[in-house]
Order: C-alpha cells, then sequence, then structure tokens
C-alpha cells in the first residue's frame, strides 16, 4: 500500500511543513481524489502530523487519562425511537407468549402479502434476531465504558479542580477570549497573564449564555470572537449578564461535581487555548482578522425591526379597516416554518417536542435554530437555483455546481450583494466554480436572457417590458434593456474535456466561461426599421467601451454598491412573498412607476435595515418570520387565497397568512422525511437531492426561448393522483415492514395512538376527535362481518391506509398553510 | 412537560429545551462536558485533514466549539456526539473556505468532501493509529526522536530547527519526512499485530 503512492510522499511532506506550492496542491488534490487509496494515505498522514503536534502541545497531560475516549462514542447504541428492530424482535419472536400488543403486531406483520414481505422463516428469525445480539454486546460494553468513563470523568473533574484552584482561574476565559490578539504575539509566549479577571468572568458567561435560546432584547453592541453568523451570543441582555454570575454560585451550592466539571472544562479550555498560543509562533498568524460586531449608530436590534413591521401593519390595518385573523396554532406554524425555512415538513417528533414546549418564546427559539440549520442553506440554494437557471437547465450550465456554491454560500451567510455580484462577474469552468453557471445558462441568443434574467430576478424589474417605453419607441425592449445587455457581449462560453476524477479515465465535457475584449455598442433595431447604438450603461454609470474593460465585472461593481437600493428592495420583496406568499407587488418581478407597491412604507424599512445589515440574508429572513404577519392563521385551507389573488393581480394587507400548494421538492423532501424520520444527515440530503432531481425532471419540459422559460406539467402538482400513486408514496404506505403505516401500526397497539401518529407525521398535528370517533365506527364495523382472523388483520390494515391515503391526498398536506 | 420549562430562560445546561419525556431528552450537563472534552483532539484531527494547516486548524475548531457549545441543548444523549460535533464542525469549515477564498494554497470543494467522507469512514481506526503512535514514537532511533521531538515542540518551526541544529533546511525537511514516514510504517506493523493477537 505504502509503495503505490512515491509521487505523493513528497507532496505531503512539503504540506505538512508549509512549504508546498499551488502546483503540487493541485497535483496533490488530483492524486488524492483519483484513488481511495491516496485519500487514506492523505488522512492518515495528516493525521499523523496533527497527532504529534496536538499531543506534543499537552504531552502527558491528559494522553494517559483518557484511553478510551474514542471508543466510547462511536460504540454508543443510536437511540431507540421505538422502530429498532430489537423491540420488534423482542415482542414478536422472543416471547411466544406475548401480550395482545405484540401478538397484534406479529400477526400484522403475517398478513402481509408475500410480494411485499417474505413470510417469516427460519433464517429470516436468525436475521432479525442477530442485530439483537450484537446490540445488546455492544449496550453491555458501553454500559463497562460509561462506568470506566465515568470513573475517567471524575478523575478528570477532580484534577481540573485542583488545576483550577492551583492556576490564575483565567484559563476559561482565554478559550473564549478573542482568538487573534494573542495569536499575533511575536514571541510565541503565553498570554494568560495578561487577561484580567473580569474579563475572564464576562467571557464565562457569554459561555454560558451561548448555550441556551435566549429571549430576544435590544441588541447591544458585543464583541465576539466568531463569526458574523447570528449566534445566541449576540443577543445577550445586559440584564442577565449579571444575574449569571448570580447563577454560577448557584450551581456551585448544587452538587458539587458540577463545579468540578465546570472546571474540568475550564482546564480543557485552557489546554485547547494553550494549543493556538503555543503554536502561534511557529507559524505565521492567519491573516483572518477577529471580528467585531459592533453595530453601527442608528442601526436596529432585530426585535426592534420586528417591532416596526409589526406596528406599521398595524396602522395599516386600523386604516384600512380590516382585523387581522387569529394566530396560526402552534401546529399550524411550525409546519409552516420547516416547510418555509428548511424545506420540508418537521418529523412527528419534532412536532410532539415543539407542541409540548411550555417555555416563553418557543416560536424565535425554533426559527433561530432553523435559520442554522444545514437545511436552510439547502433550501435557499434550492429555490435560488430554480430562479436563476430553472428546473431544466441548459446543457452548458452545471446545474448541480451552481446549487452546491449557493449552498455554500448561504450557509456561509455571504452577502447577498456579493453573490449577485459574483454570479455576475464569475468565470472558469462550470464544474469548478459554481457561480459560471448563472451565465452560462443565459448567454444563448445574444445574451438576451441574461440581461432578461438579471433584471428580473436581481432589480425586480421587467426591462424588457417596460411599457411606458414600449409605446414611445413602437419596440418591445427600451434602450436601457440593450444598455443593459450590452453588459454581457464579452461573455463568451466553450466546452472544455475534463477528465473525471472520480475514474480518472473517463471525460467529461464541462463549460469555461471567459471574456473576449469586445469593444463598442450593441445594435438594436427598432420597430421603423433603424439601428440604434446601446453602450454599456447602467443604473445612470457609463463605463468604458473600450476592449480592455471587464464589462461584467463593472456591472457586478455597480450592482453590488447598489446606490438605489434597487438591488435590496427586489430582494426583500422577493423574500417577503416567500415567506408571505405575495411580495409587496405582483409579480414580485415587476416593480416600477406602473406597478407600486402595496406596502411602501414597510417595503423601505426593511430594505434599509437589509442594507444596514450588508445584506445578511439570514437576519432579512429572522426579521420576517418573527414578524406578526408570519405568525396570522391562514382563512381557508381550501381555497388556493394566494394564488387566486396572484392570478387577479389583486394586493393583500397580510392580515391573515395566505396559503399556497408545496413545491415540488418540498413535496418530495416532506415524503422522505416521514419515510424516515430521522434524517439530518448530510450524506442523507446529498442523495436525497439527487433522488429529487431524477425524479422532478419527468414533470418539467424546458423551452429555449428569448426567456428560457420552462414548463411545469403539473402546475397544482399534488393535486394529481398520479403524485400520490407513484414510486414515492410506496415507501409511506406499503405493508412491508419500515414504512411509516408499518411502523405506526406496529409501535401503537390503540387506535386513538395510531390516528395520533399517523397525523402527526402526515400533517403534523394531532389527529382530532372526530377522525378518531370515525376510524372506530368503520373499524368496528368491518372485522364483524369477516370470517377469519386473516381477513380481520388485512381489514386492519386497509382501514389505516385508507387513512393515511386520505391524509395525504388533503389539501391540509398538499398546501403550506 | 417538565417545570423547569415554564420559568424564566433556562441558565443551566442541564435543563433541556425539549420536554424530558425520555426519548428527546438533551445530554446532562456532566455528559455533555464529557464528550465535549473527550472529543477535543478527534475533532482537531478531522478539521486538519480538510484545513491542512495545524493553526488554522485550530481557529475553525475554536469556531465549531463555539457552535457545539451553543447548540449544547441540541444534542440528543447518547447519540454519536463525534458525528454530531463531526456536522457541525464541517459546516464551520466551509464557513471558514468561503471567507478564505483568496488563499493562494486552497483546495477544491470537491477535495473537502471527499476528504470528509475519508476521514468520517477511517475515524476508529484513527483513533488506534493515534494509540500506536506512541509506542513507535518509542522505537525511533533516539537521534530521530530528539529530531521529531524538537519540530513539533511548541513554537518550533523546521527552519528555525534547521539554524538551531546547524544543519541545511533541505536536509532537515528530508529527514523530517524520513522519520513520519518511518512513524506510518511502524503503525501499520503495529496495528497488523494487534489484529493478529
Amino acid at each position: 500500500m505504502m509503495n503505490a503512492h512515491d509521487e505523493l510522499w513528497p507532496l505531503l511532506e512539503a504540506l505538512c511543513e508549509d512549504r508546498i506550492s499551488a502546483e503540487e496542491v493541485a497535483r496533490l488534490e488530483s492524486l488524492v481524489l483519483s484513488s481511495k487509496e491516496a485519500r487514506q494515505l492523505y488522512v492518515r498522514y495528516i493525521d499523523l502530523h496533527g497527532a504529534l503536534y496536538w499531543n506534543a502541545a499537552f504531552a502527558a497531560r491528559t494522553e494517559d487519562v483518557l484511553p478510551t475516549s474514542g471508543e466510547f462514542e462511536t460504540s454508543a447504541p443510536a437511540p431507540e425511537h421505538g422502530l429498532t428492530w430489537e423491540r420488534f424482535a423482542d415482542s414478536a419472536l422472543s416471547d411466544p407468549s406475548a401480550s395482545d400488543e405484540a401478538a397484534n403486531v406479529s400477526f400484522l406483520r403475517q398478513e402481509l402479502p408475500s410480494t411485499l414481505t417474505p413470510v417469516r422463516s427460519a433464517s429470516a428469525k436468525s436475521e432479525i434476531l442477530s442485530p439483537r445480539r450484537t446490540n445488546a454486546r455492544r449496550q453491555r460494553r458501553s454500559r463497562i465504558l460509561n462506568r470506566s468513563l465515568a470513573a475517567v470523568a471524575s478523575i478528570v473533574a477532580l484534577l481540573g479542580l485542583v488545576y483550577w484552584n492551583a492556576g490564575d482561574g483565567l484559563r476559561l476565559a482565554s478559550f473564549w477570549g478573542p482568538a487573534h490578539e494573542s495569536m499575533a504575539t511575536p514571541d510565541g509566549k503565553p498570554l494568560l497573564a495578561e487577561h484580567t479577571h473580569s474579563g475572564s468572568n464576562s467571557d464565562l458567561r457569554n459561555t454560558n449564555l451561548a448555550a441556551h435560546d435566549h429571549p430576544r432584547s435590544p441588541r447591544q453592541p458585543v464583541t465576539l470572537p466568531l463569526s458574523t453568523q447570528g449566534e445566541a451570543v449576540q443577543n445577550v441582555p445586559p440584564g442577565n449578564l449579571a444575574s449569571l454570575g448570580s447563577n454560577l454560585e448557584k450551581t456551585g451550592t448544587a452538587p458539587q461535581t458540577l463545579v468540578a466539571e465546570q472546571q474540568a472544562l475550564a482546564d480543557e479550555a485552557a489546554r485547547v487555548r494553550a494549543l493556538a498560543e503555543s503554536v502561534s509562533a511557529f507559524v505565521k498568524a492567519p491573516s483572518k482578522p477577529s471580528i467585531t460586531l459592533v453595530y453601527p449608530a442608528g442601526g436596529l436590534s432585530s426585535w426592534q425591526v420586528i417591532q416596526k413591521i409589526d406596528s406599521q401593519l398595524a396602522s395599516t390595518w386600523k386604516e384600512r379597516e380590516v382585523t387581522p385573523a387569529r394566530m396560526a396554532t402552534d401546529a399550524t406554524w411550525h409546519r409552516r416554518v420547516y416547510l418555509d425555512l428548511v424545506g420540508h415538513i418537521p418529523t412527528a417528533a419534532e412536532s410532539e417536542a415543539f407542541l409540548s414546549d411550555n417555555a416563553p418564546r418557543k416560536r424565535e427559539r425554533l426559527i433561530d435554530r432553523l435559520l442554522d440549520d444545514p437545511g436552510f442553506a439547502r433550501n435557499q440554494a434550492t429555490i435560488w437555483t430554480n430562479l436563476l437557471v430553472g428546473h431544466a437547465t441548459r446543457e452548458e450550465a452545471d446545474r448541480d455546481s451552481l446549487y452546491d456554491y449557493l449552498r455554500v454560500s448561504f450557509a456561509g451567510g455571504r452577502p447577498w450583494n456579493r453573490i449577485v455580484a459574483e454570479l455576475i462577474s464569475a468565470k472558469g469552468r462550470s464544474h469548478e466554480n459554481g457561480a459560471t453557471n448563472f451565465l452560462l445558462a443565459h448567454l444563448n441568443e445574444n445574451a438576451i436572457p441574461a440581461a432578461t434574467m438579471t433584471s428580473r430576478l436581481f432589480l425586480g424589474r421587467r426591462a424588457e417590458h417596460a411599457e411606458h417605453l414600449q409605446e414611445a419607441f413602437g419596440e418591445s425592449r427600451p434602450a436601457s434593456f440593450w444598455e443593459l445587455n450590452s453588459f454581457f457581449r464579452q461573455a463568451s462560453s466553450r466546452p472544455v474535456l475534463v477528465l473525471d476524477r472520480s475514474s480518472g479515465k473517463q471525460v467529461q465535457v464541462a463549460h469555461e466561461l471567459f471574456d473576449l475584449p469586445v469593444s463598442g455598442p450593441v445594435y438594436y433595431e427598432v420597430a421603423n426599421g433603424t439601428s440604434l447604438a446601446a453602450f454599456p450603461r447602467f443604473g445612470g454609470q457609463e463605463v468604458d467601451d473600450a476592449g480592455t474593460t471587464n464589462r461584467r465585472q463593472e456591472l457586478a461593481r455597480i450592482l453590488a454598491e447598489d446606490a438605489d437600493r434597487q438591488l435590496a428592495r427586489a430582494f426583500v420583496n422577493r423574500v417577503w412573498s416567500q415567506f408571505l406568499t405575495l411580495g409587496f407587488t405582483s409579480p414580485v418581478d415587476d416593480m416600477g412607476p406602473h406597478n407600486l407597491p402595496s406596502h411602501p412604507e414597510l417595503l423601505e424599512l426593511l430594505t434599509t435595515n437589509f442594507v444596514r445589515e450588508d445584506y445578511d440574508v439570514r437576519e432579512l429572513i429572522r426579521w420576517i418570520t418573527n414578524s406578526k404577519p408570519y405568525q396570522l392563521a391562514a382563512v381557508s385551507n381550501s381555497d388556493f387565497a394566494g394564488s387566486s389573488l396572484i392570478e387577479r393581480g389583486e394586493g393583500h394587507d397580510f392580515q391573515h397568512h395566505l396559503s399556497r400548494p408545496l413545491t415540488l421538492e418540498q413535496t418530495f423532501d416532506s415524503i422522505l422525511v416521514m419515510e424516515s424520520p430521522v434524517p439530518g444527515q448530510q450524506q442523507f440530503w446529498a442523495e436525497a437531492y439527487q433522488r429529487r432531481q431524477s425524479w422532478l425532471s419527468q414533470y418539467i419540459l424546458p423551452v429555449e426561448t428569448e426567456e428560457n422559460t420552462e414548463v411545469e406539467i403539473y402546475s397544482s402538482l399534488n393535486e394529481s393522483l398520479s403524485l400520490m400513486n407513484g414510486e414515492l408514496t410506496r415507501g409511506l404506505l406499503a405493508a412491508e415492514p419500515g414504512t411509516l403505516l408499518s411502523e405506526v401500526l406496529r409501535n401503537h397497539p390503540k387506535d386513538s395512538d395510531r390516528a395520533h401518529a399517523l397525523a402527526m407525521s402526515i400533517v403534523s398535528r394531532p389527529a382530532t376527535d372526530e377522525e378518531i370517533s370515525m376510524i372506530r365506527r368503520a373499524a368496528v364495523k368491518k372485522p364483524n362481518q369477516l370470517r377469519s382472523r386473516e381477513e380481520q388483520e388485512g381489514a386492519t390494515l386497509d382501514l389505516w391506509r385508507d387513512f393515511a391515503w386520505a391524509l395525504l391526498n388533503s389539501s391540509e398536506f398538499s398546501l403550506n398553510h | 412537560m417538565s417545570e423547569a420549562a415554564s420559568e424564566e430562560p433556562p441558565l443551566d445546561l442541564a435543563t433541556p429545551s425539549s420536554p424530558d419525556d425520555g426519548t428527546t431528552a438533551a445530554a446532562s450537563q456532566a455528559e455533555f462536558i464529557q464528550l465535549f472534552t473527550k472529543s477535543q483532539r478527534r475533532l482537531y484531527l478531522y478539521i486538519l485533514t480538510q484545513v491542512p494547516h495545524p493553526v488554522e486548524a485550530e481557529e475553525v475548531l475554536q469556531e465549531a466549539n463555539v457552535i457545539v457549545w451553543s447548540k449544547a441543548a441540541q444534542f440528543q444523549a447518547g447519540t454519536n456526539f463525534f458525528a454530531w460535533a463531526c456536522q457541525i464542525a464541517h459546516y464551520e469549515i466551509l464557513k471558514y473556505r468561503s471567507r478564505q477564498k483568496r488563499t493562494k494554497l486552497r483546495f477544491s470543494d470537491e477535495f473537502i468532501e471527499q476528504v470528509a467522507v475519508e476521514a468520517v469512514e477511517q475515524a476508529d481506526e484513527l483513533e488506534s493509529r493515534r494509540m500506536a503512535l506512541k509506542q513507535c514514537l518509542g522505537k525511533l532511533r533516539d537521534k530521530d526522536r530528539e529530531l521529531i521531538e524538537s519540530r513539533y515542540a511548541p513554537g518550533e518551526r523546521g527552519k528555525d530547527l534547521a539554524d538551531q541544529i546547524g544543519r541545511p533546511a533541505n536536509s532537515v525537511y528530508q529527514s523530517l519526512g524520513r522519520i513520519r514516514r518511518t512513524l506510518l510504517e511502524c503503525i501499520q506493523r503495529q496495528l497488523a499485530v494487534e489484529l493478529r493477537s
């Protein structure tokens, strides 16, 4: 194994000694990507390097005390969600004299059609039993480990206590303190002594506060050692800072071990911190400055912005004499916010937990959590990939690569104006630079689609339709459109062949986006046959039309500067509609003097603050989802209120929520969530994405035009039984084990519990009394007419399948309400 | 419904944010601290595979720690802490990378993804390798052990090391590379022996 990589060794050595060149990095990368063996070696080598490094920094401190650290975590049994094989085996197989409940389950299983489930046999039995044995072993082992770990932990805690008392008591502070001020020490000596006592205390409090969901209160300028992400730390209310000190003391009066643990942690923190310090001298300090979150004068806290939204809307309601609807129920709102923020319904367990949470501000806390969930970035990326290149993308563009670019951008909190600038000015290959794909998809037809899409998506303007100009010039597109278009005339694409890195052999076609030094204007014809010239000009700024100017870069700059805030305004309008179904204008991408916003002050309020928050997408969404209109109930579930309002082109005062159909992606992902109630792993969603794309492709028909539009075969697809009859719902309703239906039946012997579990999983609310009594009536009626026990069981299964089916096909499922 | 939940915002980690019905209980404070403490090195090494620069990896670790800590209430007792923390770390790595876009030496996203998968796959084996490393260090020739120890001594760096011992930098680098390779081979043998016994 070691000999196959002669080329890898020197590269790895150079990497570890920090003297690797850019070419060598590229070579290393392609080697590592080309084979599993190389990846193994890479990971092992780096791990050795890091282990030597880490161990040297804390030589002999805890190394010997914690020999089992690794094993424990990996062998800890997964939580039982009541759906494990073990329990089935326990109740149904190992104990023949099981209770009615177990018998119930086991015959149900026997009843399953043999085409779907193999009839239980000796071999099946052993298959079922074996995981149980393994698990029992594992559990025994982990119990032992738990015991030994507890012992170890108390030793660590004691050590920590001693260390804490003996030391200067400031070690935790050094952990949470700004990372970089001390990194810069030229002589590399630890700076612990320079920390003041008070500093350490406040940092310690931050630590504790950060661990909790806290009520939002007016944001104070807080200096943070970490990223710009809206973690709970930024909302530290000053009052609680003081109270926390006493809380720490309280913990002290509680079990002594807690104190010891606090200090064990402090010790550990010191360890981590010491590492940073000990190495600061031997590698140059990183260039990243520590980020300070100080709010500019005049800036509003999240809470203040939300208050303003609410009070503005309240006065509009008063003025226009409309009465706001009641608040949406927790169950409805919980489902709504999941669909809107992470793109799928909650699991039954998540809904249960939310409904029984009685602590204050639970909606706000949930929003904060979901905004930090990777699902948020996935969902935003899905929405914007669809907007930017459509469901069915032209072959020049690599849709997945764009999706990844957007996902990473939203996850990393990249400001919206920067994302736009990158999409406009991107260069390079489609598979390497995801941002290139927006333009790669729209350079056809003399880049007319590029100008159209830029104008619509980023500026909320339909440049091509400006009616007053149409009348004046008798041309479908005004000069401003061609001026925008001329920014894209240098952009070109060419196919390039790339080696598929995973196989190392296959050749794939990618596209490269680059610029040609085109100069001069674009010529276009008006109705009377005259040719007119349009020079690159946008937003009142004209750029040099020489070939040496990079026009796309110039456009990106002008857009990102956003002098008239239209970039921000258009985004606010669209995001508002994303959550409240309607934007301030309908349609959202047609703003202008001919289509004035319904709530101009509110739009400006959001726009101003969005700009002030540096185009922070999460923050904008935090405001909207916390605002009053988002909390309100929908007036009618059966009516596509939103859609019909859009069709009628009418405004809306947001006095009640407007329901809308789930998107195809939401439907698909929601069904996945029902199928396997503990998703959440990155791998799970990465695979889901691929499956979803191939599933979606059957519903979409691309039409290549000057606007690159496409047709969804089913506009309100969820009404279509073909969706629900398909392969998709088989995983939910089939009789074989592991499906939603069979798991619910297996785990819940009582009818009311079954109804409850199915309703919770599918429509995210408890079953109603009416539903339960309906099912009871149906269940009582049938068995009497049936002769054998077998038939009875079949009937039971059918009954519940019908119920689940009805829920899946209800508008309650198919709407986001 | 737990009583604590109706009070003011919970202030100690032991209070789960969701009701304690036994299935969705957050880890207790003690448990969490234990897991947190014990996984520091593993987490650091996981990050290092993707941010292959010790100090930068350290920076990411700190950021990940803050998030891990702030999300303590979301951690479900009994689930795999390391896997959970790795997810957070991976996300922090992506965030870190998007900030460091202009760095000259930079691996692609694909590389990061692949390596992350590999690192998770090998997680257990790597942990045994780290144990074996200890014995292998003991087996090194004295001269080699001294050299590698001084290379990784806090505050040391290859070039200064060369000056210090009066050897050309290149030859020091070569020796270091050779010693690391020896260590890797030794670890491999060590594991093979352990497997057999």
